[in-house]
């Protein structure tokens, strides 16, 4: 009948599509994108007009986008659970590590999708900033920074999916996701002696420098660091969790 | 052809499936019955691979599950017909089931038809369908490559008469075809009707399986004549185990047996055949141990 198994490609197309055939994941996904479009409005409002390139408005993005597009990550792991789908996800591809690297690259496909949109955002407002306010309008970009702050993107919702995965429940792990790396920077920031690890293991510390450009290889390692600690670490024991548990 | 042997979980220290062994035969319903709590559907998802067995192994179309190149094109499997996302519409849950499987799209309005699930109530979101439209739906996503295998847990759960009595024939078409189909099921009345052979468990362990017929058979025979007490004596005599019942006489003999000895003895027999099939609801009360006013401790 059907000798071969289920292919890859096949599977991670699932994965992505059931990201956005809810109502909650669309609107988790528009949401992101119109908030950032927002954020652009003060910016095209208040700047300088010699100040209002697309660039300036692209960059405007990209603190709010580190803070949402994880959601997209935690919601692509927990969803199985908390909606009890599970069962049947893991029933139609046993291989669980399968799936579990099919909602990894999905959410990654769909932050990276998202980075997009913004761009489009960006280049609509710089339109508008030429037009209501005689904005300077330039399209250059700063490739090695675009590249750094996109790689980031990808870094922290891959975050996202770790916690989703080692906490399978939601709540949980939006909580998670949030305070604990919070949490440490500011203990970091009280604690003296924590100062000097805290650069290896600080993901606020550590990603700072790609995202004022001018990383040098320290700095990469660093943040290298920290996205084991925060990252590889947490995806790991995530999938081992998932491998083991008995899905109901 | 489903294959578990000596297949046992703990939770915490507690045995739910202790060595539990049977084998559900194509061609055939094989109804699994047992109280809540008895380990049913632990074993079920065991067999799926959704739960990991201490000891024992399983197997479905003679390999593990877990070892099936794309399962749902072989085993459809329901066990929880909850188990859907409730945003998502009735239609795009099985398409997802077609995508993963890679099944023609087209088999989607096939069988949401069969499930007997209107186009209309296929565009809404599951959030508001009846435990019933659930069935359906979970129903449909197993049936939906055509399996050789349908392993449903409580799968009539929720639904109406008309409903249980379409399972019902679904179920019975689908074994009939030569597929393989265990169900467990609380309702023991439809169970005697649609089983062919039975699994009974009891806290994890397995009480009474085979085929319906012999585990529901009664030894004996039934006998009426004009006259009783003559053929009481008769029986007794030719070494029968034999007792007056229900206005005749219950025997251990056959009906053969029991003709040949009344007309040794000259007695008009008015009515004889093989004593009637036990009611299941008889059998399980028989070798499950909770009584029907006691309350489920777990």
């Amino acid at each position: 009948m059907s000798p071969t198994g289920v292919p890859f490609a096949r599977l991670t197309r699932a994965e992505l599509r059931k990201q956005v055939d809810t109502r909650a994941g669309l609107w988790l996904i528009l949401t992101i994108v119109l908030i950032t479009a927002l954020v652009m409005v003060p910016v095209v409002w208040l700047s300088d007009p010699a100040d209002l390139t697309f660039w300036t408005l692209a960059q405007a993005a990209v603190l709010p986008q580190l803070v949402l597009l994880p959601v997209v990550g935690i919601m692509a792991a927990t969803s199985e659970w908390s909606q009890r789908t599970g069962m049947v996800t893991f029933a139609l591809e046993p291989r669980r590590g399968r799936v579990i690297l099919a909602k990894l690259l999905s959410a990654i496909g769909l932050g990276l999708l998202a980075v997009v949109a913004t761009l489009v955002c960006a280049a609509i407002a710089n339109l508008a900033g030429m037009v209501l306010r005689d904005g300077a309008g330039t399209w250059g970009v700063d490739w090695s920074l675009l590249g750094a702050s996109t790689a980031l993107q990808v870094v922290v919702v891959a975050q996202g999916v770790a916690f989703g995965l080692l906490l399978l429940n939601t709540p949980a792990a939006i909580v998670a996701f949030y305070v604990l790396p919070t949490a440490w920077t500011t203990a970091c920031l009280l604690v003296a002696p924590l100062r000097g690890p805290a650069r290896w293991l600080d993901t606020n510390v550590a990603m700072l420098p790609f995202l004022e450009g001018g990383a040098g290889a320290g700095d990469l390692a660093r943040a290298g660091t920290a996205t084991v600690v925060w990252v590889v670490l947490p995806l790991l024991l995530g999938t081992w969790r998932v491998l083991r548990h008995d899905v109901k | 052809m489903i294959q578990i042997e000596q297949l046992t979980k703990k939770y915490d220290g507690a045995t739910v499936v202790d060595h539990v062994t049977f084998t559900a035969h194509p061609g055939r319903v094989t109804g699994f019955l047992g109280p809540n709590g008895a380990g049913k559907s632990t074993v079920l998802r065991m067999i799926c691979g959704l739960t990991h067995p201490m000891s024992g192994v399983s197997t479905v179309l003679g390999m593990p599950f877990t070892a099936l190149p794309n399962p749902g094109r072989r085993v459809g499997v329901l066990l929880d017909a909850s188990g859907q996302h409730t945003g998502r519409t009735g239609r795009e849950t099985l398409m997802l089931g077609a995508l993963v499987t890679g099944v023609d799209r087209r088999r989607v309005d096939t069988i949401l038809d069969l499930v007997g699930l209107t186009p209309r109530d296929s565009c809404r979101r599951v959030r508001a369908y009846s435990l019933g439209m659930r069935q359906r739906l979970g129903l449909a996503a197993a049936l939906l490559c055509d399996p050789d295998v349908l392993i449903l847990d409580e799968p009539v759960n929720g639904l109406d008469p008309s409903g249980i009595h379409w399972m019902r024939s679904l179920l019975r078409d689908f074994a009939d075809e030569g597929g393989t189909v265990l169900l467990s099921s609380h309702l023991l009345m439809e169970m005697e009707v649609l089983a062919d052979d039975l699994v009974v468990i009891d806290r994890g362990r397995l009480v009474a399986q085979g085929p319906k017929a012999d585990l529901l058979a009664v030894p004996g025979s039934m006998v009426r004549s004009t006259d009783d007490r003559i053929l009481l004596t008769a029986l007794a005599r030719a070494g029968l185990d034999v007792s007056p019942h229900d206005g005749g006489l219950r025997t251990s003999g056959t009906p053969a047996q029991v003709g040949a000895i009344a007309l040794a003895a000259g007695v008009v027999v008015t009515e004889l055949g093989a004593a009637r099939a036990n009611a299941l609801e008889q059998l399980y009360f028989d070798v499950t141990s909770r009584r029907a006013n006691e309350r489920d401790a777990a």
